[in-house]
This record gives C-alpha cells, sequence and structure tokens, in this order.
C-alpha cells in the first residue's frame, strides 16, 4: 500500500493565510451595518456569512482532492474539461445576467459561474495532452490542438459577454514558454498587445492603423527570418493570430472597454472634450469611466504607510468604491492596513507563485509539471490584472482576485487549481519509492 | 532539459518584477504623493436625500383636516464645520454658546461619522430657517435640511389620529425593508401607525458633486442615479372633523368618550377621548417635552378612552340580552316576567328602582327592569333544551360575541381593546367545573360584574340595532387616493349575527319609547324620532358613570352614538343630552336648545364634581 507523505505544508499554510486574510477583509466590508452595529459572522444574508459557508465547504472537498489518488485526477482530466466546457455552453444559453455578463447560472438553489471551473479544466486536459509520449511542440497538428483546447472556452466566455475571463485563457502561454515554445513569440504577445493598445489611445493620427500594419508585419517578417524559417507550423498561426486580435481591437472592442484603457493615459479634458464633441453634451465620461479608478487610487493612497487600521476604511466604506468585496477589495487592503500591509499581501502571493512553480519543477511526472506552470500562469495573471487595475496600472477589467474576493465559485476553483497540483507533488516520492524497490 | 530549467526561472523573474512594479506603485501612491489621502478628507459627492409631502388627512365633507407644513433641521458635518462666531446661532436658534458647543461636540466619534451629517437642532419654523439661510454662508459645514411636519387645520382628534415624529434607532433596525434613515419622521401611533407606509410615500435622492469648498458644481453621472421622490399619497376619513370639534367641547371639563357611528357603513364620525389635547402640541421639537406633561397628568389624556376604556356596560347590555333569547326562543315579545322591585327568584338580588308588576319584554326594556333581564338570563342558562349549564352558556356567549362584544372589532388604529366576556372555562376555572350555575353569574343579565364593554363596542351594538341586523367593521378610513388623483374606497367587512331581524324591530320600539316617554327624555330632538337607552356604570366608592347609547332617526338611522361620561352619575342626565346634541348637530347642522347646549358645556366634573350631581 502507498502512503501519501509529501504533503508540501508550506503552500497550505500560505494558501490557508490568504484566505483567512482575504475573509477578514470582506468582513471589513459587509460586517457594519448603517447604524455601526457588528453583525452576527455568520449571519447568512451577508457577504462574510456567505463567503463563510464557501469557504468551509472548499476546504472539506479540498481535503477529499488530497486523498485522491494522483492517477485520478489524470485519467479524468478530460473529463473534467469536457463537463467545464458543457456548462459554459449551458451558461450561454440559460445564464441570468449579473453585471452584463450571463456568466452565472442557477440550478435549484446552487448558482455558480462555470467559466471559473473551466479554467482548471482547460489546465487539466493541456497536462493531459501535452504529457503524451509522443507529443511535440514541433508537431503543428499537437500545437493546433493545444491553441483549440484553451480557445474553446476562451470563445465560450466571451460568448457570455465575459471578456475579462475571456482573456485569462492567454495565461498558458507563459506555461508553453516553459516547455519550449520559442521565446520570440512572448515577444510577439507583447508587441501585439502594445500595438493594441496604441491603436485605440492615438485615434487622432491619420492612417494609424495603416502604419501599425506595416510596422508590425515588418518585425514579424525580421522574426521569423530570424528563426531562419525553420518551422512554419504554430508559431506561424500563433502570429496570424495575435497579428489579428491586435489590428482589429480598436473595432471589436466596444467604446466603455476602449475608454477604460484610454483613462489610463489620456488627460481628463482631452477625454471631456471628446465626449462632448461626440455625443453633444455636457458629458462626464471620464467621469463615469475613470470614477471607479479614481475612487479605488484614492481609497488606497488614503492609507498611507501603516493604513487606517482594521474596520477603518471609510473611503472604501462611503460607497465610493464600487463592489468593494469582490473585484475591488485590494481597495480595503490598501486602505486600512496601507502600504505596509499591501506590500506583505504581494510578497505573499509572489512567495506562492514560486512555490508553485517548484512543485511543478519537482513534481516528477510530466503531467504535474506543465500542470503546475500552467496553474501558476493563471494565479499570475489574475494577480496582475486585479492588482493592476485598482492601482491604475492595466485596464479596468472585472476578474477576482484569488483566494481574497467574495464568491464561491472563485474561491472553490482557485483552491482545486492549487490542492490538485500539491496533490500531484505529493506523489513524486512514492513513484521514486516504487522503483527503487 | 536544462535549458527549459531556467527558463522556469525567468518565469519567477518575471513574477517578482511584477511584484515589484506594483510595490513601487504602491509606494507612489501610499506614501509618496499625498494628493491621494487628501482627496480621501474631501467628500467629492454627495447625497441629498429629498422627502416627499406625507399624505394628506381629509374629513368625510373633503375638508383638509390634517397637512403638512414645512420645517427644518440644522444639520453639520463634523468634517466641515467652521464656526468663527456662534452669535448669530445664538440669536436664531435661541440656544446658548454652551449648549451649541455641547451639541456639535456630540456626536458618535469615527471617521465615518465625522462625513455624515449631524443634527444640531431639529424642526426649525420657516422664519428661522429663512433668516438662518442668510447667514449661512459665515459658516462651512452648516446645512439645512427640508422636511414635512403636521399641521391640524382642525386642532382635534389627536387620540385617533396619532402623530409622527423623528424615527428611533428601534424602528430603523427592526425594519426589514431597511427603509428609514437617521432624521426621518414616522407616524408613531394612530391613522399615522397604521397607514405609515401609504401616507409616507418614497424618498428620493440626488447626487451631486461638490468641490473642495462643498458648492454644488453639478449633478453626478447626468442624474442617472438620482431618483425622484414619490409624494405620499392622501387618504380620507368617515370622520366629521366639525362633529368631533363640537364634540370635544362637549366634553370640555369631563372625563369620558363619545363615539358616533353612520350604522350603514360603519364609518367612525367622532371618536372623543376627554380630557382632550391639541395635536399640534406633538408637532414641534417640543414634542418629548409636552408628551411628558401629559403623560404625567393624572387624568390621563394619552388614554384612548373610546378603543381602550374598558366599562360595565350597565343597562345597555339588556338590549343585546333581549335579542339573544327571543333569537335563542327562550321568550317571545309577549313574555312576562314577575318584578317585585327586585328578582324574587334569587333573595331579592338584583334589586331595581321600583315594583314593574309583570311586565313584557318592551316594557321591561323602557323601565330598565332588573328582574325581568335576570328572569330572562335565568330561564336562558336553565332552559330544559340544554344538556348542561355549559352547553347552554356557551350558546349565550356565542349570541353575545356575534354582536361584538368580548373581542377586538378590528378597527384600523393599533392599540384596540377586546372589553371582556367571560367564557365558561374562566367559570370553571374560578369555581370548579361542576360548581357554578345561574345565580353565581346572574350580574351578566344587567350588564354588571365581570362583563366589560368599550365605548366603541356600545356604539358598534347600537349601530347593529340600528341596521336591524348587521354592523359593518368600525373604520376611520373610508378612501385612499390613488395614483392618478382619484379616490378608491376600502371595503370592510359586513357581519350579520344569526337570528331573526325582527326581533330588532321590538328593541327598536322600546328604545324609542324610552326617549319620548320612559328614562332618556332628554335626549329628545324636535322632529326626529330618536331611539335610546339609558345606562347606569357602577364604579364604586365614587360616582356611578352616566351612559347614554342612542340612534337617530328611527328610520333608516343615519348616526350611532354611545356616550360615557364618568363619575357623572346616572345616565339620563348627562350622556343623554350629550348624544342628542350631537345627533343634532349632526343631522341639523346647528343646535335649536340653547340652555341645553350651555348647560352642558358649563358642567364640571374634574374641578368641581358637586356641580353635576344637581338634577336638571
Amino acid at each position: 500500500m502507498r502512503k501519501k507523505v509529501n504533503i508540501d505544508w508550506i503552500t497550505v499554510l500560505v494558501y490557508i493565510a490568504l484566505v483567512v486574510f482575504g475573509w477578514m477583509n470582506i468582513y471589513s466590508t459587509s460586517a457594519k451595518d448603517e447604524a455601526g452595529g457588528l453583525m452576527s459572522m455568520f449571519d447568512l444574508n451577508t457577504y462574510h456569512g456567505k463567503q463563510f459557508i464557501f469557504i468551509a465547504i472548499t476546504w472539506l472537498i479540498c481535503g477529499f482532492v488530497l486523498m485522491l489518488d494522483t492517477k485520478f485526477v489524470e485519467v479524468t482530466s478530460y473529463i473534467f474539461y469536457g463537463i467545464t466546457i458543457a456548462l459554459m455552453i449551458v451558461a450561454v444559453f440559460f445564464a441570468k445576467e449579473t453585471k452584463g455578463a450571463s456568466a452565472w447560472f442557477q440550478v435549484g438553489g446552487f448558482g455558480g459561474q462555470p467559466t471559473e471551473f473551466a479554467k482548471v479544466g482547460t489546465l487539466m486536459a493541456l497536462a493531459k495532452f501535452m504529457s503524451r509520449y509522443n507529443f511535440s511542440m514541433k508537431n503543428s497538428r499537437d500545437m493546433l490542438i493545444v491553441a483549440g483546447i484553451s480557445l474553446l472556452p476562451m470563445l465560450l466566455a466571451l460568448l457570455q459577454n465575459d471578456a475579462g475571463s475571456a482573456i485569462t485563457f492567454f495565461a498558458p502561454i507563459l506555461m508553453l514558454y516553459r516547455e519550449g515554445l520559442h521565446p520570440l513569440f512572448l515577444v510577439f504577445l507583447f508587441v501585439s498587445g502594445f500595438v493594441a493598445v496604441i491603436s485605440i489611445i492615438l485615434t487622432n493620427i491619420p492612417y494609424i492603423s495603416a502604419i501599425l500594419v506595416f510596422i508590425y508585419f515588418g518585425i514579424g517578417v525580421i522574426s521569423l527570418y530570424l528563426l531562419r524559417w525553420r518551422f512554419l507550423n504554430f508559431h506561424i498561426v500563433l502570429f496570424v493570430y495575435f497579428s489579428i486580435i491586435s489590428l482589429f481591437a480598436n473595432h471589436v472592442l466596444k467604446d466603455y472597454q476602449k475608454l477604460r484603457i484610454r483613462v489610463l493615459v489620456v488627460s481628463e479634458e482631452t477625454l471631456n472634450k471628446e465626449m462632448e464633441e461626440k455625443y453633444g453634451r455636457k458629458a462626464r465620461g471620464n467621469q463615469d469611466v475613470g470614477y471607479q479608478l479614481r475612487q479605488s487610487m484614492v481609497a488606497i493612497g488614503s492609507g498611507g504607510v501603516w493604513g487606517k487600521g482594521y474596520g477603518n476604511a471609510t473611503h472604501t466604506k462611503g460607497d465610493f468604491v464600487p463592489e468593494e468585496h469582490t473585484d475591488y477589495i485590494f481597495c480595503v487592503v490598501g486602505e486600512e492596513h496601507g502600504w505596509m500591509g499591501s506590500t506583505f499581501l504581494l510578497i505573499a502571493y509572489l512567495f506562492l507563485l514560486w512555490r508553485m512553480t517548484w512543485l511543478a519543477e519537482n513534481s516528477k511526472s510530466r503531467y504535474g509539471r506543465i500542470y503546475g506552470y500552467g496553474a501558476a500562469s493563471i494565479l499570475f495573471i489574475h494577480f496582475v490584472i486585479n492588482v493592476g487595475m485598482t492601482i491604475g496600472m492595466v485596464p479596468t477589467i472585472g476578474i477576482p482576485l484569488p483566494y481574497f474576493s467574495y464568491g464561491g465559485s472563485a474561491i472553490l476553483s482557485f483552491s482545486l487549481m492549487l490542492f490538485v497540483l500539491v496533490n500531484l507533488h505529493s506523489y513524486r516520492v512514492n513513484i521514486l519509492g516504487d522503483k527503487a524497490i | 532539459m536544462n535549458d527549459l530549467r531556467i527558463r522556469g526561472q525567468v518565469l519567477v523573474v518575471v513574477f517578482i518584477a511584477a511584484g515589484l512594479l506594483f510595490i513601487s506603485r504602491l509606494f507612489f501612491l501610499q506614501v509618496w504623493s499625498e494628493d491621494y489621502a487628501l482627496k480621501s478628507n474631501q467628500l467629492d459627492m454627495q447625497k441629498i436625500v429629498i422627502r416627499p409631502p406625507r399624505g394628506i388627512i381629509f374629513d368625510r365633507n373633503e375638508k383638509i383636516y390634517v397637512q403638512n407644513s414645512p420645517v427644518f433641521d440644522v444639520i453639520f458635518i463634523p468634517a466641515q464645520l467652521y464656526i468663527p462666531d456662534t452669535t448669530i446661532l445664538e440669536d436664531i436658534l435661541g440656544l446658548s454658546k454652551e449648549e451649541i458647543r455641547k451639541r456639535i461636540s456630540k456626536y458618535p466619534k469615527g471617521d465615518l461619522e465625522r462625513v455624515r451629517p449631524q443634527e444640531l437642532e431639529r424642526q426649525v419654523n420657516a422664519r428661522q430657517a429663512t433668516r438662518l439661510q442668510e447667514r449661512l454662508w459665515e459658516f462651512k459645514g452648516i446645512y439645512l435640511e427640508a422636511k414635512n411636519s403636521r399641521e391640524y387645520i382642525y386642532p382635534v382628534g389627536a387620540n385617533f389620529l396619532g402623530y409622527i415624529n423623528q424615527v428611533n434607532p428601534v424602528d430603523i433596525e427592526t425594519d426589514a425593508e431597511g427603509y428609514y434613515q437617521p432624521r426621518d419622521l414616522i407616524g408613531i401611533t394612530g391613522i399615522e401607525r397604521e397607514y405609515e407606509p401609504f401616507l409616507r410615500g418614497k424618498k428620493g435622492k440626488r447626487i451631486i458633486l461638490v468641490d473642495a469648498f462643498h458648492r454644488e458644481v453639478g449633478s453626478y453621472a447626468d442624474g442617472k442615479l438620482d431618483e425622484l421622490p414619490i409624494e405620499g399619497r392622501d387618504i380620507k376619513l368617515g370622520v366629521d372633523a366639525e362633529l368631533q370639534a363640537f364634540g370635544e367641547a362637549l366634553m370640555r371639563n369631563k372625563k369620558g368618550s363619545i363615539v358616533a357611528i353612520e350604522p350603514a357603513t360603519g364609518e367612525i364620525l367622532a371618536f372623543v377621548s376627554a380630557p382632550v389635547y391639541d395635536p399640534n402640541l406633538f408637532t414641534g421639537r417640543e414634542l418629548g417635552k409636552y408628551y411628558k406633561l401629559l403623560e404625567k397628568d393624572t387624568l390621563k389624556p394619552l388614554f384612548n378612552r373610546p378603543l381602550m376604556a374598558k366599562y360595565p356596560p350597565g343597562s345597555v347590555f339588556k338590549l343585546l340580552q333581549a335579542l339573544a333569547a327571543m333569537s335563542d326562543g327562550i321568550i317571545t315579545p309577549q313574555t312576562h316576567f314577575n318584578c317585585i322591585g327586585a328578582w324574587p327568584r334569587n333573595k331579592g338580588k338584583p334589586k331595581c328602582h321600583g315594583a314593574h308588576g309583570s311586565p313584557e319584554l318592551r316594557t321591561a326594556i323602557i323601565h330598565s327592569c332588573n328582574a325581568y333581564f335576570a328572569e330572562t338570563y335565568y330561564s336562558f342558562l336553565t332552559h330544559n333544551k340544554f344538556k348542561d349549564i355549559h352547553q347552554s352558556y356557551d350558546t349565550w356567549w356565542e349570541r353575545m360575541s356575534s354582536y361584538g362584544s368580548g373581542h377586538k372589532l378590528g378597527i384600523d388604529i393599533p392599540n384596540e381593546t377586546a372589553g371582556n366576556l367571560p367564557t365558561s372555562n374562566y367559570y370553571d376555572k374560578i369555581y370548579g367545573k361542576k360548581s357554578w350555575h345561574a345565580f353565581t353569574v346572574y350580574s351578566n343579565s344587567i350588564g354588571q360584574g365581570e362583563v366589560q364593554m368599550t365605548p366603541l363596542q356600545m356604539a358598534n351594538a347600537v349601530a347593529l340595532i340600528a341596521n336591524r341586523g348587521f354592523y359593518v367593521t368600525p373604520h376611520f378610513v373610508t378612501e385612499k387616493r390613488n395614483t392618478d388623483g382619484s379616490w378608491e374606497p376600502i371595503r370592510y367587512e359586513k357581519i350579520n349575527p344569526k337570528g331573526d331581524t325582527s326581533h330588532y324591530n321590538i328593541v327598536v320600539e322600546a328604545m324609542a319609547d324610552v326617549v319620548s316617554f320612559g328614562t332618556g327624555t332628554m335626549a329628545q330632538i324636535d322632529s326626529i324620532i330618536v331611539c335610546g337607552k339609558t345606562g347606569t356604570a357602577e364604579d364604586p366608592p365614587r360616582k356611578d358613570h352616566s351612559v347614554f347609547i342612542a340612534f337617530a332617526p328611527k328610520d333608516n338611522p343615519k348616526i350611532a352614538i354611545a356616550c360615557i361620561v364618568e363619575n357623572a352619575g346616572w345616565g339620563g342626565s348627562w350622556a343623554a343630552p350629550i348624544c342628542s346634541l350631537m345627533m343634532e348637530k349632526y343631522l341639523n347642522r346647528k343646535i335649536k336648545n340653547e340652555a341645553k347646549l350651555k348647560r352642558i358645556l358649563d358642567a364640571d366634573f374634574i374641578r368641581s364634581p358637586a356641580s353635576g350631581g344637581t338634577a336638571p
């Protein structure tokens, strides 16, 4: 009989610390009612009360995951992927709209966001497929399947009008880099994103699109020359794909999405003037779009070095910051715990990210390594977008801060993602042991 | 393979680089730049609550009875407060320097409270507000907040109208809707309470942008988040405000009640609880002071007597008794019983006002013969068609209960009292299951003993008789205004007690006789046939309560009334003329017999109880 001895408790402890600290912040936003009295910790009509239940359920399930046979996880990869994709399709048709996205659906008394679980499913499917013995990064057919596995949920997220989640399915490209994708394609990705942003910001320069197309394809051809046309395969596909995205960004994105990007760079006066010309009224476009951003920056900024103290996030709670318990939960940390607290939290995330790559690297199965890097990538993109958005470095994109934001699906799926990795890693010794004997 | 391992480390470096970038950005926002910290201390959005006018209350003649009057709260926002000199405030608000200082320093401490409006003075009048408005520029952080207080065009009926006051923390907490906020006004008692959700309307809000000096610079987001208030809806009462005022005048210097009901509809025409107080006392900021004064008053003006006071109904109860006995076939109008100046069957108890010989029902009612009704009740309880006293008593109880005694009638204001109609269980508990009989409970027959009724229940019983067999749940509010301005009548339950309507006619005939030549002659009105019944409720060791019930005209009655004057003596001499004056006022709109009116207005049973004793 095999024994499970190698659970990485350091990861688990950091994870628990994040979840507990996150819950404390949700409690801080929702525990004080109008009259200023404290409400019960377990009142199920409150966010913190519900989150408490979510966390309890999550931990039960995660404990169960730790006891699973590693092989079981591997074997069920496609099944889990299939189920989550199916649920996403159901959500496209039957979901009810929250905040403009139809990503949330309800069966009986239970509701959830299938997209969150599809992230785990996609990682598992990718890991399963890429750990096949004859898999090769140089095989175009293989790479097209890899692209397909991640593009399918991305497309479904877009159909649900949930662009924020769709973006997160780009994350596995970091994992592909670790597995041997040519580094130039990270450059492609970066350049194409840059081109897209430029084309949105500099709308007043004539022929900007034409100029960008010229520059862009120039870079592309030079890069391919540097690769000596070695493999006209998946890399070409990726290149074309990114090109299309970047060039059409200006036409595909909706006005409010573009405003979210422009508000980071363009001055308030310019935007107001533009809005006035466009809509012929004294519109406060920047106030609408920039409002959340400005308020969240003011809230964080007012925290100072040490913060205002736990439970004293006056700006956040004065209803100035919207969605303070979900997407803008970082404002509470910034305001109540100041620079020291925020830095401490960021370091905790960085530590967890590093530890995940360590787990991935030290897991002897290929499946575990691929999965681990994928999970780290997903966590990283959420971390960058969510925190970056609250401090005005990334456009406003509504995705949760893992382990921290309010929401049952998010806490459960991100925890599953981590605990599957811990499970995969935990079998390392046993596999060696088997061989040794 | 090693090459790819390095890539993993490259990724970790990318993670750390992003983290460091964020940490330095945070350092800039939180530590380096003071810009953001400053911005958070000043509100750049301000929410203004718009309180809609409360619904207006009309009387039955569509005259405005209760309307709104604008008042202003003076509020301050601690974080903004700047008062260079308090003399202006002292002068306009009439407060001392110390008082102002005390109020400004007395607010819940905490950053959140610092930006919330706090109260400096509540409900200043329009003149003060105008004066203050002109000088507000000299201060910072002081504002005027408009709201609506009540104004009573007819300063009468405080007992049933209720009043409004600032909502208290308990009400805010227990309000499931979460509608109320501090400084909102809420109906506290009476109609204002019962119809609160209807009268109050719905608050609106406006979100404005203010600059660093808190000057309004425009509405936020083009007013997209603003909500218009919804006005409170009007209601119409069945009460005749002039009749109510007249009734309150008649009851001056007396304790007691008058309840007048329109029999066919159950609408309450007047609802007097004496001693009375002016409802306008409860509209200003002195409300608390007046409330305490009235609460301490030994005459208990805040006690809503017509609704809550319980009296032995006395001989008024005999009418219902007669109806019950006839309905169950115990007596017929022709049944005779002996009276020897007392009830012969029970050692001469109860006593009678004289030996009535062998009266039949009509005569017995006219002379209020105790012996007759005691014998009737005895016959009822011992009738051989019932198997035991429990069955007979329960049958009797059902009858009396169906006439509207012993339970709440469901009037549309809070705090109604049920009165008392003892059940057979009650007697079982006191005397033991088998140990009580008709002689134990005989005093019920003449409305003494445990039986108690409120003035409202008595008036309702009169309405039942006037209608010859039904009553409508008595109520104040008859119609409510729809949002389109039309009036929508409110339907109330019509109750038909079992029994033959012809039984009522004999009671009505007898009541007409009571007024034309019996004990109630003082209730006569020229050219209108009045039906009435005197009553005398004992209140030992003090003088009896004077009780009278009546309705008029005899055919197609328009008003049913009950009046109780506490400790005034015999029913015929005080309650009867008060009833007749009320009915005359309502039916003819004027009083012909001024001597009668003057006698009542002058009567004083509070300062000089002796004067009440003089017979007319």
